[in-house]
């Protein structure tokens, strides 16, 4: 099976945090694949902006931010301000079937 | 330019506060700022009270931007203009382009951090009257003077259209030649360290001192994007004066007491209460962030790591070291700190006060209670505006004493914090 068609969606749901459909959250399935994922986020042309190793930060071409805990697979999106309030929610989508799609990739390379 | 500023960063570590070029600075966030400035409006009306914070900016920055460009030796107007729109830019505040010449002048902001974060959280439900943008007028008018070599102090500076106000971008006039407003007693270093106490090993001290280092290297290595707007924890942030927040705070409230008692004692409730504004969206959002997550471990949710965790914060953030002196869940809760960055401003400015002044600090210590007790952590709540009314709008169930104050003359600054 293709493994990018068959990826399951991630599950998307508000950050606790979230005000105006800014921050939204994902949890990747495999632990172990965060290194290859964010190297498929760094093929779709995210930057990496990065404090420390414990989290990582990919900064998208639309300069939405993927933050990414290594330890726990945890990401944060954080959809970019320049986004119409209203078109938030729909960009979060789109970046977390973005998500899905690198793992798997993810999956498949392992 | 940035590493011009980044060189005269410094930070007096036992008290945990942050100085650029021998002046005061920490972490906001919006919440924070925009609820201050509310504030001041509410208690001096609309105009005294822009009046106030428009020049508290120009005093604050034209102090901070004067010191920073002689230790840099800036000395043509075009360097220290590109010096004021890189600091301002990186601060976190958004992008403000000023051109001025003898006779006068004028400024556009984009992005603002005021009127940009305003129109975002109320321009949906409320209609603004008047602009947003009181610090930037004043920092534009501080970098005017310092740019032409005016007298400091003396440029009036006007916002005379806003993005709050549905314009297209923010504009500002520049006036010289005013009667200049007097000094007043700078407040450095070495001012707040006359003012603190010594530092203290409170509960979990070790873990509190490896928390807040880590969190710093996060905020240090946070910078204004394009467009100077600063993102970090779900909140956006301004690296800000601390005369700016205390000159407004300290100010505003001798201008209501002069009016009345009762009205003083509303406005020092509201000062207490922006401590809450912020405990709850800024310290609640690290708490819950990927950043507390890798660094620090997923909240379980307990008090005395809500405490704790709450404590680092606080020092990353530059509002002082403090420390758990007690903490009993459900009866008391006890913090001190050599000083906060409210106390040093009090003792270099005012009269030896009769009764205790950091009224951020008390209420953020009575947020740092409510949050550790009625907030279940484990199911990640919401952060609210609804979920912030619940917890704090009526019936909180404890009280906040600061029993030592540095405003007073004492060693330190402490509050105490029991049930109702
Ligand atoms: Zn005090």
């Amino acid at each position: 099976m293709d493994p990018i068609a068959g990826t399951p969606p991630l599950a998307l749901s508000r950050e606790a945090r979230c005000v105006r459909d800014l921050l939204w959250r994902c949890d990747l399935p495999v632990v172990a694949h965060v290194p290859a994922v964010l190297e498929a986020l760094a093929r779709r042309g995210f930057a990496e902006s990065t404090a420390g190793l414990l989290v990582r930060s990919m900064v998208g071409p639309d300069e939405d931010v993927l933050v990414v805990v290594p330890r726990t697979a945890r990401v944060e999106i954080r959809v970019s301000y320049l986004v119409a309030p209203e078109a938030r929610a729909a960009r979060a989508r789109a970046l977390a079937r973005l998500l899905a799609e690198c793992c798997g990739e993810a999956e498949a390379a392992t | 330019m940035l590493d011009k500023i980044a060189s005269q960063r410094e930070l007096l570590a036992e008290q945990s506060l942050a100085f650029i070029a021998d002046c005061p600075v920490l972490y906001h966030c919006h919440h924070f700022n925009l609820f201050l400035d509310q504030t001041i409006d509410d208690a001096l009306g609309g105009d005294a009270g822009n009046a106030l914070r428009t020049a508290a900016a120009r005093e604050a920055f034209g102090e901070l931007l004067t010191r920073l460009s002689a230790r840099a030796d800036l000395t043509t107007p075009p360097e220290r203009l590109e010096l004021a729109r890189a600091l301002f830019a990186a601060a976190g505040h958004g992008k403000l382009d000023i051109a001025m010449e003898r006779g006068g002048g004028g400024a556009t902001g984009e992005h603002l951090h005021y009127g940009f974060t305003w129109l975002d959280k109320y321009g949906d439900a409320v209609r603004r009257r008047r602009p947003a943008d009181a610090v930037a007028a004043g920092y534009a008018a501080a970098a005017a003077e310092l740019a032409l070599g005016l007298p400091p102090r003396s440029v009036a500076a006007t916002e005379s259209a806003c993005v709050a106000l549905r314009a297209p971008r923010c504009e500002f006039k520049l006036v010289p030649g005013q009667p200049p407003e007097a000094p007043r007693p700078h407040v450095g270093k070495a001012e707040s360290l006359a003012a603190a106490g010594s530092g203290f090993a409170g509960l979990d001290e070790a873990r509190v001192a490896t928390i807040a280092d880590g969190l710093r290297q996060v905020t240090a290595g946070v910078a204004g994007d394009a467009r100077g707007l600063v993102q970090a924890f779900g909140v956006f942030v301004t690296l800000h004066a601390a005369t700016y927040y205390n000159r407004i705070s300290y100010e505003g409230l001798k201008h209501v007491e002069h009016q009345s008692q009762a009205g003083a004692a509303v406005m020092e409730a509201l000062l207490r209460e922006s401590g809450h504004v912020c405990v709850f969206n800024t310290f609640g959002g690290i708490l819950l962030s990927p950043e507390w997550e890798g660094m620090v471990g997923t909240l379980e949710g307990g008090v005395a790591e809500v405490v704790v965790g709450c404590c680092a914060i606080a020092r990353a953030l530059g509002f002082g070291a403090w420390s758990v002196v007690r903490l009993e869940p459900g009866r008391e809760l006890v913090l001190r700190a050599p000083c906060t960055y409210e106390g040093p401003y009090w003792r270099a400015r005012e009269e030896r006060s009769d009764r205790p002044r950091c009224y951020f600090f008390q209420g953020a210590a009575l947020a740092i209670m409510q949050l550790a007790h009625r907030v279940p952590w484990k199911d990640r709540p919401g952060l609210t505006q609804e979920f912030y009314r619940k917890l704090f709008a009526a019936g909180v169930p404890w009280k906040v004493e600061e029993t030592s104050c540095v405003a007073k003359g004492d060693a330190h600054c402490e509050v105490k914090v029991t049930p109702v």
